[in-house]
Parts: structure tokens; sequence; C-alpha cells
């Protein structure tokens, strides 16, 4: 019987060539996309999950809510809490800090920039990182020894035993000093996987007594500059110590002495608890080392995928109750020699099935050749292990028994369904009137959902243009930036080298200055205030340290008074805490800054003065800060973020990098050019320039694959919805064709048939554009208020959706309605 | 009306080269009734469709009213059909989709006439025929006699002063063919031409003049005198 079944199965896909070429490639096609979505979105939630223990270890995590400003979020936590959480919460059985260390390790004569991981010896309790040499339990005994990578092994050692082994190492403890301290190898972990949050090439053992002049480092309340990872008994303490955080911050954070108040820190700072294997995707803002996911986007896109296999599925349904009328004898006769309903649903929906198969094949090819692309979009190694995975293979044929059944169930119903005695006496178009109705709902379906692809796509494609096109504040093209690897060297060669590279041809500006844009960091955070004029919250400015010619060369326009000039001697900031209350310091804000401090024009500002905290919280100075100019605002993080209220100081203790604008020569050579210098001045440190243009380009890498992501699987969407819509044609045409000789003789010429066909399937797609507008509409307002510039969307995404849709549709549709509108009307009229 | 002269009509498929019409003279006058009769297969559709310009000629000339039409393209012929020639098929060739109104209607909406004057034309003729109460229904939902009425309707909806008509009673009963040949005769009676193709030697009766077909060759005519 089933053999049966089979030869009938693959004889109609045989027979009916162009029904099944496009059943079987809308699906494989719709199957494809799906795998490729679920690779990403699989990985998307397999991070960190190769740490053992995972369900009960948590990052903590830290947000100020400061008002006037949008809040200030990140992964890092203060150094000094996990000491006192341990003793607090009963409920975590262990902790550990990391920290990072920017230093420079020697190979022979070569060196390279690596960022070394410090962390508590009791790393391992916690983030069990497999190792494969060494003893965890003595690992990080004390500062002089290190645990590295396998493939920084390789890089150091190569085949040689790494254990035992002895790295030149350079610290930057200090601002002004570098320590040349060897290390000791002695254990080696596993290469992390590239789902992880975590990106560690080398790990040593906090000493906080080797940054004894650095100690915001690890003492600090308010700066961050460590993750805390806890590892609690249970799971089910997460909720109540994240509960106990509130009081835990009022008893341990110090409150910040400011002019003659205590401001109490705790009330605007809130610890909590992220999962580890929710850290990609869930954790937001400041401190994260790799770029993080978005839970949005992965439920997003599985959501597309299901989509996208709707459609195909859409297609196998239509055009089997389309032609159901051709098969309507088959079952008759099988109904006359005494096959029963349940027998005849079996049929078709093995017949489905096995289509979807033959799909599943040339999907896992389709799979196979775009991977690569794949892959370079979205920056990952997705790879369909085959080999060792019975449950993705379990999973594919799971959805081929669903496709089949999905799109095969009702034209099966309807083909069992047919009376055999009706069929046979009255030969021919029996077919189910409702039928028809229902295949035009369907192709709405399918329309809608393409229609709402494409204005997602139009809509991500303009926002992220416009945030790319939108104004920084200053003019990004032609700037170099040459970075140093600690304050030392760029107290060493910063200003040598600013002289001999503003030699070089083709340079027309150069500064150098601490931060400058763009950069993520958001750690400037100070607090200030008008005297005379008390604010009822706390106004945070954010504090840059450039150059005089920070301005002209990234030429940021001036509002009001002046640049920082070096003619004027309070321009510069000054050197310790006893300088600064005595002497003040000249500043420039931004027009963010002007309005948060409530002046009302950049003209009212110039002259005025601010008092902020001078020196360490902890000394309880203050001093004075003059407003000589106001300038515009400078977007230093993407779009993405608010900008926030700045103000410029001159403090060239902070200066570590060096900025160039150049015209008239190519950016590489200037590159090499300067390199040259470098290796002059610092043969022995590494050199890194990066340009600007680029960096800014970096910050929208997410939307950008985002963005072709969406385009690619709405065209995707498209072509298997015209598929569909190709082959209706085809049959509509052919059913219609007695229709059409009618209408030619009583004079339709074959313009008028050609407008009917097509307005015919015109409608459905104006209809889909209906039910996909509002839906859009609604998506895409929610994923653009994440941006506080963002467009308007305006009608244009919907119009040039709707009308693509429509043109795309006509072309499909057009060849068919005109071979039928060209037909000779006696051949379809004359045997009946 | 119309003149056939020496006009012939091959079909050529791939192998085999065949003649439906071989030289055929004939001349229609205005307000003729004739009834083409022959066996089947010896080209008296293919006659009827040349006549009806749905197909052209191989060789030959047709005059219709007096100009000739060989050579016309098809949107042209397409006009003069539209303007002057009804239509009635032996399988009626109804919409299965569209209501008897609306099968009617189908024959004014390629000619320039407001909705208005095209419901009151189709009214008028489905009157005429006797299926007006039926205007609603679909074709599925009618019997042969019914069908062929409303078949009827639309090809005199437009007017035309050529009926061409292909086996009208072929797929009817005596007592329902007989009231479509009746219509037919009205017709002619108020000055439409009419040229018919038939097996029956009774509805052939009812045409002023035979015509007889074998093998793409007119035999014989028989002038028989009006009923
Ligand atoms: N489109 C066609 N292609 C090939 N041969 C045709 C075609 N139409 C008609 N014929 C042939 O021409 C001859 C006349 O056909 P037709 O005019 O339909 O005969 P009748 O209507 O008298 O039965 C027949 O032999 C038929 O097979
Ligand atoms: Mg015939």
């Amino acid at each position: 019987m089933f053999k049966n079944y089979l030869t009938v199965a693959v004889r109609n896909l045989l027979k009916h060539r162009l029904y099944s070429a496009i059943n079987i490639f809308g699906l494989a096609i719709g199957i494809a996309s799906c795998i490729l979505i679920a690779l990403f979105v699989r990985d998307e939630l397999s991070y960190d999950s190769f740490i053992p223990n995972g369900e009960r270890i948590y990052r903590v995590e830290t947000r100020f809510d400061i008002p006037g400003r949008s809040p200030i979020i990140g992964g890092v936590s203060p150094g000094p809490a996990l000491a006192i959480m341990l003793k607090d919460f009963p409920g975590i059985e262990a902790g550990v800090r990391l920290g990072r260390a920017r230093t420079t390790f020697k190979r022979g004569a070569e060196v390279f920039r690596e960022d070394l991981t410090l962390a508590d010896p009791s790393m391992f309790d916690v983030l069990d990182l497999p190792l494969v040499a060494g003893d965890k339990a003595k690992a990080l005994a004390d500062n002089t020894g290190v645990v590295i990578s396998e493939s920084m092994a390789r890089k150091y050692f190569g085949a040689a035993s790494p254990i035992g082994q002895v790295i030149d190492a350079t610290f930057s403890f200090s601002p002004t000093e570098v320590t040349a301290r060897p290390l000791l190898v002695t254990a080696v972990f596993k290469d992390l996987p590239d789902n992880s949050h975590l990106k560690i090439d080398f790990i040593s053992r906090i000493n906080e007594s080797d940054y004894e002049k650095m100690p915001w480092m690890f003492k600090d309340w308010t700066s961050l500059n460590t993750w805390t990872y806890l590892k609690l008994r249970s799971a089910a303490d997460a909720a109540n110590i994240e509960k106990g955080f509130k009081a835990f911050t009022a008893r341990n954070v110090p409150s910040f002495p400011f002019s003659g108040k205590e401001l109490k820190i705790s009330d605007y700072m809130t610890l909590s608890l992220v999962k580890l294997e929710d850290i990609h995707l869930k954790s937001k803002g400041m401190g994260q080392v790799k770029p993080p996911g978005d839970a949005k986007s992965v439920a997003t896109f599985a959501v597309v995928a299901a989509m996208i296999l709707l459609i195909a599925c859409i297609n196998f349904t239509n055009l089997a109750t389309a032609r159901a009328s051709q098969r309507a004898r088959e079952v008759a006769l099988r109904k006359v020699l005494g096959a029963k309903r349940p027998q005849l649903i079996a049929q078709f929906l093995s017949e489905s099935v096995l289509t979807a198969l033959v799909a599943l094949v040339i999907a896992v090819a389709l799979v196979h050749l775009a991977l690569p692309t794949y892959n370079t979009v979205l920056q990952k190694q997705l790879a369909p292990d085959l080999a060792g995975a019975g449950p993705l293979i379990a999973a594919m044929f799971g959805l081929i028994a669903l496709v089949g059944v999905v799109a095969g169930l009702y034209p099966a119903m309807v083909l069992s369904g047919f009376l055999p005695s009706r069929i046979l006496k009255a030969n021919k178009s029996a077919a189910a009137e409702g039928s028809g109705r229902l295949r035009t709902a369907l192709v709405v379906i399918q329309f809608a959902i393409s229609i709402g692809l494409l204005v997602c796509t139009a809509v991500v494609y303009s926002q992220t243009l416009y945030a790319k096109s939108m104004n920084v504040g200053y003019d990004p093209q032609d700037l170099m930036v040459v970075r140093t690897t600690s304050q030392k060297l760029a107290d060493d060669i910063l200003r040598t080298l600013r002289e001999e590279v503003a030699k070089l041809p083709g340079v027309t500006a150069v500064t150098i200055g601490g931060s400058m844009p763009p950069d993520s960091n958001n750690n400037n955070n100070n607090i200030v205030e008008v005297p005379g004029r008390p604010s009822p919250t706390p106004i945070l400015l954010e504090q840059k340290s450039v150059d005089y010619e920070f301005f002209t060369t990234f030429k940021v326009p001036l509002l009001a008074g002046r640049y920082l000039d070096e003619a004027h001697g309070g321009d510069d900031f000054p050197h310790g805490t006893d300088a600064q209350v005595r002497n003040g310091a000249n500043i420039i804000i931004n027009e963010n800054a002007l309005r948060r401090l409530g002046f009302a024009s950049p003209q009212e500002a110039v002259g005025q003065q601010l008092r902020s905290g001078a020196g360490r919280a902890q000394e309880n100075k203050t001093m004075m800060l003059t407003i000589v100019g106001v300038v515009g605002d400078v977007a230093y993080r993407s779009v993405r973020d608010e900008m926030q209220g700045m103000y410029f100081t001159r403090n060239s203790e902070e200066f570590r990098n060096l900025v160039v604008r150049y015209d008239g020569v190519a950016g590489p050579a200037l590159r090499d050019a300067t390199a040259k210098i470098w290796r002059e001045l610092a043969p022995s440190d590494p050199y890194t320039t990066q340009f600007v243009p680029q960096l800014v380009q970096e910050q929208y890498r997410a939307e950008d694959a985002q963005t072709k992501l969406f385009a690619a699987f709405a065209g995707l969407a498209i072509v298997i919805a015209c598929l569909g819509l190709y082959g209706l044609a085809a049959f509509t045409a052919e059913r219609r064709t007695k229709e059409i000789g009618i209408r030619k003789v009583l004079g339709a010429k074959v313009s008028d048939v050609v407008r009917l066909l097509v307005w015919d399937f015109s409608k459905p797609v104006l209809v889909a554009n209906l039910l996909a507008w509002p839906a859009a509409y609604m998506l895409m307002r929610d994923w653009l208020n994440d941006y506080p510039y963002r467009i308007d969307m305006g009608s244009i995404p919907f119009a040039v959706a709707g009308i693509g849709a429509i043109a795309i549709a006509w072309i499909t549709v057009a060849s068919h309605a005109a071979r039928a509108a060209q037909s000779n009307p006696i051949h379809a009229l004359r045997y009946e | 009306m119309l003149t056939l002269q020496n006009l012939s009509k091959s079909y050529r498929t791939d192998t085999v080269e065949t003649t439906a019409l071989n030289a055929v003279n004939i001349e229609i006058r205005q307000g003729e009734f004739a009834a083409i009769m022959g066996p089947s297969g010896c080209g008296k559709s293919t006659l009827l469709n040349i006549i009806g310009m749905l197909d052209t000629p191989t060789s030959g000339s047709y005059l219709f009213k007096g100009e000739e039409i060989a050579g016309y393209s098809e949107a042209k012929l397409s006009d003069i059909r539209k303007e002057n020639i009804g239509f009635i098929f032996q399988s009626f060739n109804l919409i299965d989709e569209l209501t008897v109104f609306e099968n009617v209607e189908l024959a004014l909406l390629y000619h320039k006439i407001g909705a208005q004057e095209r419901k009151a034309r189709v009214e008028a003729v489905m009157a005429k025929v006797g299926i007006d109460h039926r205007a609603e229904h679909r074709p599925a939902q009618l019997s042969g006699g019914q069908q062929q009425r409303v078949a009827v309707a639309r090809a005199v909806v437009s007017n035309p002063s050529l009926i061409l008509a292909d086996e009208p009673t072929g797929n009817l009963d005596s007592h329902h063919g007989a009231e479509v040949m009746d219509l037919l005769q009205t017709l002619n009676r108020e000055g439409t031409t009419i040229v018919m193709v038939t097996h029956s030697n009774i509805d052939a009766g009812r045409a002023k003049r035979v015509i007889n077909l074998l093998d793409g060759h007119v035999m014989a005519e028989g002038l028989i005198k009006a009923a």
C-alpha cells in the first residue's frame, strides 16, 4: 500500500515539473532560512554554557540613576564590594573579581600589547575554566604567576611546554611609571569558545598593593573597574540576595561630601544580579568585553524564520488545492475501488512529507553555500555540527514532518473529501468553491509578511543611515588616532611625536589628549554646581581632557567665548589638589551642559563659575571652574546613546593619544610614515593606529549586520511568496482559459484580459498592504524608541514596500496573463 | 452581408496538414437564416469561426459588408466583431463564476456603454428570452435550456446584425431545443442575419437556406421555403 503511495507521489512530482519545482525550491529556501536563523539563535542562546555550575553563577551589575541624564549602566561593579558581600550574604558560596591590566609582553625581540585579566585567587572556584596543564589550586598563588590560554602558549612558546616558562612583561601600576615584572607560567587553560561573553588570554592574580598609586582601581565605590562574579549556594537565593543589595549599598557606599552637604551615593546606585548565561543577551552598557547580543533581535529573527517557513508552507497548500481538480478523478477512482478517507489522507500527507524531504536535502546544500557569507556578516563561526548532533538531525526531521503536515493537511482533507459520484459524472471543475477564497486569504498572509519585512528593512536601513550620517559635532573625515599603551610612555614620547608628525607632508593639524571621540567610555563623570544656584539633584558632567589644538583639529564649532588657549595661563589644569583648590581652572562646556546648568544662552554662560570636587573624594576639597567658552555637542559614543553634558579641561596628566588631521595624503601612507617616527622614539613599544571614520562605522556594526540580514530574509520571503504566486498564476490562467476565450469572443482585447488577470492578482497584495502597514508601524515604532536620535518613519518605507511588492507581483503574473490573453479563443472554447 | 471567395483553411501540426476548408464560395445576404450541415469533421465549425473572425483563412477572400478583411490585425478584427457579430455555442460557454445577469452584461462591457443603459438593455433582453426571473442565479443552477437562453441573450444584447450559432441545440432535448430555435426565428424575423451549424433536420427546416459541407467543400445548396 505504502509503496503504491510512494510510486504515485514520485510520479506526480515528476509529471508536474513546474509545480514540483516551485514547491520544492520554495520549501528549500524556507527551510534553509530556518536552519541559518536557528544556528544563529542557538549560538546566541548557548553563551557561557561551557562553564560548570552556570545555573548558580551571577554577575553583579551596577546602575546609577542620576536625575537629568540617562542612567549610567554597566556590567562592572565597585572593587570593595565583593569582600563585604561574602561576609554579609551567606547564600554566596564563592566570588571572584576580574580586572584588566594593560601590559606589553616580550617574545624575543618582539613586543606585543596584551590584555591581561586580573583575578582573585578564587577564580577557578567560580569560573571554572578547564585547564589542560597546571594546578588550579596553586595557579594564582601570587602575582608573579600567569595562567595562559592554549593559543597564547603556542604564540609565545610554540611547541615547547609552557609550564615553568617566563614571560617578560611590563605593567603600568601608576600613571607615570612602568614596572617590569617577569611572569611565570603556572597553568594553561583551554581557549574560551566564541560563544562566551568572556575574552581571556592571560590571568594573573589581583594584588591590590600593586595599585597603591592608582587606588581607584580596586578601592573606590564609584570608579568601576572590576567585574564581580558570584557563585551562589542555590539559584533560588538570587532574588533574596538581590533584594539585600539596597541595604548593602546604603550600609557600605560612603557618602560624598560636596559643598557642605553629604551626597548619599547609595541613593543613586543600584546593584543587581544577572545570570551567567543571560549576560550575553541581557547585560547592557559599560564594561562589556565583547559586543553584547540583543535578546530582542534574537527573538525577532526566530519569528522571521517561522514566518518564512510559513510562507513556503502556504505555497504548498495553495498549489495543492489549486490543482485539486486535476486529481479529483484519481481520488474518485480510488474511492470506487474501496479506499477509505483516512487512507487517502495518509497518501496525500506522505506526498507532502516526501516533497519536504527533497526540499530538506536542497536546503542543507543551500545552507552550506550561504554559511561563509552569513558568518562574515554576523562575525561568527557558525557551523552545523552534523557529526555529533543527533538532536540537530532529529530537530530537522521533526521540522520536515511538521512542514509536511502543516502544508499538506488541508489539501489532503479537501482531496480526500471529494464525492466520487459527482466527480465521475460532472467530469470537471468540481474543485471546492471555498478553496479559492482560502487561497486568496493565504496569498494575503504571504504578502502581508513579506511587505512587513520589507517595511522593517526600509526603516532599519534608514535609521542606520541616519545614525551614520548624523552630525557628530566634529568632522570625522581624515582623522587618524595613535594610541600609547601606558601613561609613562605617553609622557615620554607624545610631545616629541606631535612635533615630528606635524612636519610630515599632508598633515594639517595634530593634537594630543586624553579622551577624544569616538570613545565608548562613560566614566569621567564629575558632580558640579553653580554657586548661588542650588540644584535639587546633583548635576553630573563628563569631563574630558584635551589639548589646546583639540577643537581646531576636530573642527568643533565655537558658540560663544573662546577655545582653550596656551596664551591664557589659567587654561592649563593645575596638577595636585592644592594647586587646583588655590587656582581653579578654565573650562569649555558643551551645549548640553549649558542646558543642564540652566544658562539661557552660550553668551550668558561665558565667565560664569562652577564648583566641583578637587582631588580624590575622600579629600573633601572643592575647586572653581571658570567657563571661558561654549562649543557644540560632540558625540563620543554612537547615537544609540544620548549626548551628555560635558566640560573640557586641559589636564595634561591624562594625555595618552595623538590625533592627526590630514589632507592630500593617503591614510595608510601617513600611518606608515608615523610608524617610522614611532619606532625611533619607542622601539620596544607596539604601535597602534586607527582611523576615526572607521571607528565611527564600527559603532554601527550590529545595526549594519541587522540591516543586511533583514534585507536578505525579507528578500527571500518575497522570492518564496512570488514563486507561489507564479505557480498560482499558471494554474489560474489555465483554469480561466475558457472565461478568457469567452471574453475575447465578446470583444475583449489582449490588454483588457491582461489588465483583468493582473488586477485580480493585485487585489490580495493590496489587502496585504493594509494588514502589514499597521503591524510594521507599531513594531518599528517600538524599535526606534530605543534610539534617542531617530528618524521620522514617514510614509516612504510603507510606500516603497507596498509599491515594490505590487510591482514584483505584477512582473510575476504578467507573463502568464499575457500568454493566456494572446491565445486564440477557439482553442479554449472548442472542446467542452 | 458577407462573401467568401475561394476561401481555404488548413491546419498544420508537426507532421500532418489537415485541410478543413477547400476553396469555399459562399455569399450570405442581409436578413438571411442559413443552416450549415454536414458530417462531423467536415469543417463546419472552422467555417463559422472564420466567418466570426475568430480564425483567419489560409487563402481566399472574405468580404464583410463589402470590406476585405483578410489581413486585418487581431485588434481591428476584434472591433468589427464586437460591433456586428454575436455567438452562440453548443456548450453554452457561460462563465461559472458570474451570475446570469453578469454573463449577459459581459457582452456590453467591452462597448462604450454607460452602466445604466447597460442595465436597461440586459434586463430587456433577459425578459425577451424569458430568464429575467433568474438574473441572480449562477449558470450551474440552471437547466441546459435555460443556460442556452442566457447565451442567446448574451449574443443579442449588443444588437449584432449577424448571429453565428454552432450547434445551439446539440446539448438540449427536443423540447428545450425548440424553444431556442423559436428565439432564433423571432430574431431573424426582426431582421438579424443568422448562420447556424446543425445536425438536426428539424432545426435546419427553420432556416431559409441550407448549405451542405463535405470534406471542406460546399456540396449542394437547397433553398427551403420559409416556414
Ligand atoms: N486547431 C486545429 N488544429 C488541427 N486541426 C484542426 C483544428 N481545428 C479543426 N481541425 C481539423 O479540421 C477539420 C474540421 O474540423 P471542424 O471544423 O471542427 O469540423 P466540424 O465542426 O464540422 O465537426 C477536422 O478534421 C479537425 O480535426
Ligand atoms: Mg464542430
